[in-house]
């Protein structure tokens, strides 16, 4: 008898402890590290990410369930690659040059996170130079570029342009968000993808990897 | 080609070429529209209805309407707009007083980002002679101060925005001289942020819309009337303290007398950025905290700025809403107090929980206007800023909220909003409700007495050099504080 729907509910309410503590002992029960990731896990985070697109919950609470998601993670990591389970892909991200704003930035990554995907974090003020070097060093899928100003979003453009002169443009889907970013500018510069919240942004990308 | 304009009374004919936008046309011919992201296709703020004739770029709604900034004309066209009226805050209610020893005519201007405020000033007595305000005419290259920085991509826009303010601080000036009989003004005193000041005297202020954010300029500036197009003999700019902690603040300082005195106090200045200034321990800390356009009513689904027609107060007889709107005027909207007192009594009511999930899908104040659950998660991210800028701040200075003896209120929203529910809906600490002041247009007032006493000009310098700026971003605190600032208490 597993314990999925009180390990979802634990993330869904974000307790880390609880969940930790949940979590290990259904791991010494024998369930395998996989199924309790893909089977509770994510889709708990799912319904977070569902009830954050209709404003049903906000920032905070998207958070606090992600921090418990990190916590959960920490102790199914060993026995994921004990089992030799891979992740399903990886996503650089970064708010680009000229614009130091990470909280949606942390909230988009956390999200993918949730779905399984490893994500490699370049900070913010992220030159087009390092982003270039992110894709060689790691072959991610996808990337994100973040921006949260009108003055700022045309480094967005820089990006994908740098990435495209380096012959790297067709490796990767680029996905690009912010306040000020629309669906019209995505299509200007070239975007992949433009998703308007954190969990569109997380389902968009897990939807590149399958 | 020519484009009819219907506003209100008033017909426009006015000229423009093929593949012009509307919403450009406008602001050439000083047609004043809401246009909050500028020009981005965003906000939606700027429809307008088109009655005759056809134009591309833009679809029409279901409602008929279309958006100015995208629609592009390509043929005769008439529309109807609804433009704004506003006055801006040109009161205040500071203890500091000035002597006056000078001669003639000054007058005081404060350059804000969204109104203008003007005093006419005996230099002799140091009297107030004439008061006015404006909306700003720089509206239609948008609502907020990366908007405008962004349209100054293009170099041509520098000019224009540069135009068209002084163009209405000069009106603004020959109505003071009117109302007071005549005369000619000697000196004028001015404080704004940064980019206000810079767009002021024409400079590019483009360095300050990426990282690093270097201003061209933040020290005192000193200029002939006649450089800027306007009716005086010079304007004096006061020192700004960082790129964005501007004169504006430096004024607020000068006019709560903050410098001088041995106290702990905090003063806000609310609007789309909340600066905030701590004394405490002998020093100055101030900050810049990206509120979002939420308090002046932008990205709020019916939200406008503080015009006539606003809603600005909500209340509840015990079956249903009672709302004050700005001149009393029907309602069109409603504005940043507004939002600010809704959101307090939802709670109260119990239709607003802690997490800040509502109810209902919308809430409808007014058979037209309502507020919905996006729109009270958007105002949680502002509250949320300016609340965690308030306890970085005091976590800097190592004090605690109990411990500031005064808290001081400036800018349109702190002089309107109601302490009881500034503190309510958490946008200031609990601690601060009976101990907040409104004081109204502390930049306009600090310029006043910095054009009456010019010792005053050495202690705003002074205050500028001794400022220190508390970079947010940089700050872990921060980020955490906006975590919990966004939950409201129970």
């Amino acid at each position: 008898m597993n314990r999925f729907h009180d390990i979802s509910d634990l993330l869904q309410r974000g307790k880390p402890r609880e969940l930790s503590a949940l979590v290990q002992e259904e791991l010494e029960d024998g369930t395998s590290a996989n199924d309790i990731l893909v089977k509770a896990l994510i889709p708990g985070m799912s319904v977070v990410g569902e009830k954050f697109k209709k404003n049903e919950v906000f920032v905070p609470e998207v958070l606090i369930t992600a921090r418990a998601m990190n916590a959960a993670l920490k102790i199914l990591k060993p026995a994921l690659a004990q089992a030799g389970v891979e992740p399903v892909g990886t996503v650089v991200i970064c708010t680009v040059k000229g614009d130091l704003h990470d909280i949606g930035k942390n909230l988009v990554k956390m999200m993918i996170e949730g779905t399984g995907l490893r994500v490699i974090d370049l900070g913010v003020d992220c030159p087009p130079e390092r982003v270039v070097e992110a894709v060689k060093e790691y072959e991610p899928g996808v990337v994100c570029l973040s921006a949260l100003l009108t003055t700022t979003m045309i480094y967005q453009k820089d990006t994908i342009e740098a990435l495209k002169a380096a012959g790297l443009r067709d490796r990767v889907k680029v996905m690009v968000g912010g306040a000020p970013v629309t669906q019209a500018f995505a299509d200007e510069i070239g975007a992949d993808a433009y998703t308007p919240d954190a969990a569109s942004a997380a389902e968009v990308a897990r939807s590149y990897f399958n | 080609m020519e484009v009819t304009v219907y506003a209100g009374e008033k017909t426009y004919r006015i000229e423009g070429k093929r593949g012009d936008t509307l919403l450009r046309l406008f602001s050439a011919h000083g047609i004043v529209i809401p246009a909050r992201c500028g020009g981005n296709g965003t906000c939606g703020k700027c429809k307008v209805r088109l009655v005759s004739g056809r134009v591309e770029g833009a679809v029409a709604d279901e409602n008929g309407e279309i958006l100015s900034c995208r629609a592009r004309i390509v043929e005769d066209c008439a529309v109807r707009v609804r433009t704004e009226t506003g006055r801006g805050l040109d009161g205040f209610r500071f203890f500091r007083t000035v002597s006056a020893r000078g001669k003639g005519l000054g007058a005081a201007f404060d350059v804000g980002t969204t109104t203008l405020a003007a005093c006419l000033v005996s230099l002799e007595t140091g009297e107030i002679l004439a008061r006015t305000g404006r909306l700003n005419p720089q509206s239609v290259f948008g609502s907020d101060v990366i908007s405008r920085i962004h349209a100054c991509a293009d170099e041509r826009n520098v000019r224009a925005q540069f135009r068209a303010v002084t163009a209405c601080a000069e009106e603004m000036l020959a109505e003071l001289l009117q109302a007071a009989g005549g005369g000619n003004i000697s000196r004028m005193t001015v404080a704004g942020n940064p980019a206000m000041l810079h767009l002021f005297c024409g400079v590019n202020p483009a360095p300050l819309g990426v990282a690093p954010f270097t201003p061209v300029f933040l020290g005192e500036r000193v200029f002939s009337g006649e450089e800027l197009g306007l009716s005086v003999g010079e304007v004096v700019f006061l020192p700004s303290i960082s790129s964005f902690v501007g004169a504006d603040v430096t004024a607020d300082l000068l006019s709560a007398d903050l410098y001088g005195r041995e106290e702990t106090a905090l003063l806000a200045d609310l609007g789309t950025n909340g600066e905030i200034v701590l004394k405490a321990n002998g020093a100055l800390y101030c900050t810049s905290t990206a509120a979002g356009p939420a308090l002046e009513g932008a990205c709020i689904a019916c939200g406008t700025g503080g015009v006539a027609g606003a809603i600005d107060g909500v209340g509840w007889d015990g079956s249903q809403f009672r709302v004050t709107t700005i001149g009393g005027k029907p309602p069109v909207g409603i504005c940043g107090c507004g939002l600010a007192d809704a959101v307090a009594l939802l709670l109260d009511l119990g239709r607003l929980d802690e997490s800040g999930y509502l109810d209902e899908e919308r809430v409808y104040l007014t058979p037209e206007v309502y507020l919905s659950r996006a729109d009270i998660r958007q105002f949680q991210l502002a509250k949320g800023a300016v609340r965690a800028g308030i306890e970085t701040l005091l976590k800097r200075a190592g004090v605690s909220a109990e411990r500031v003896s005064r808290v001081l209120l400036a800018g349109g929203l702190g002089y309107y909003v109601k302490a009881r529910s500034a503190a309510r809906t958490g946008l200031i600490p609990p601690e601060f409700a009976r101990r907040a002041h409104a004081v109204g247009n502390g930049s306009l007032y600090g310029a006043y007495l910095a054009l009456c006493d010019a010792s005053l000009r050495s202690e705003a310098k002074e205050i500028a050099a001794r400022c220190e700026t508390v970079d947010l971003s940089a700050d872990p605190f921060f980020t955490q504080a906006f975590t919990e600032g966004m939950f409201f208490d129970e």
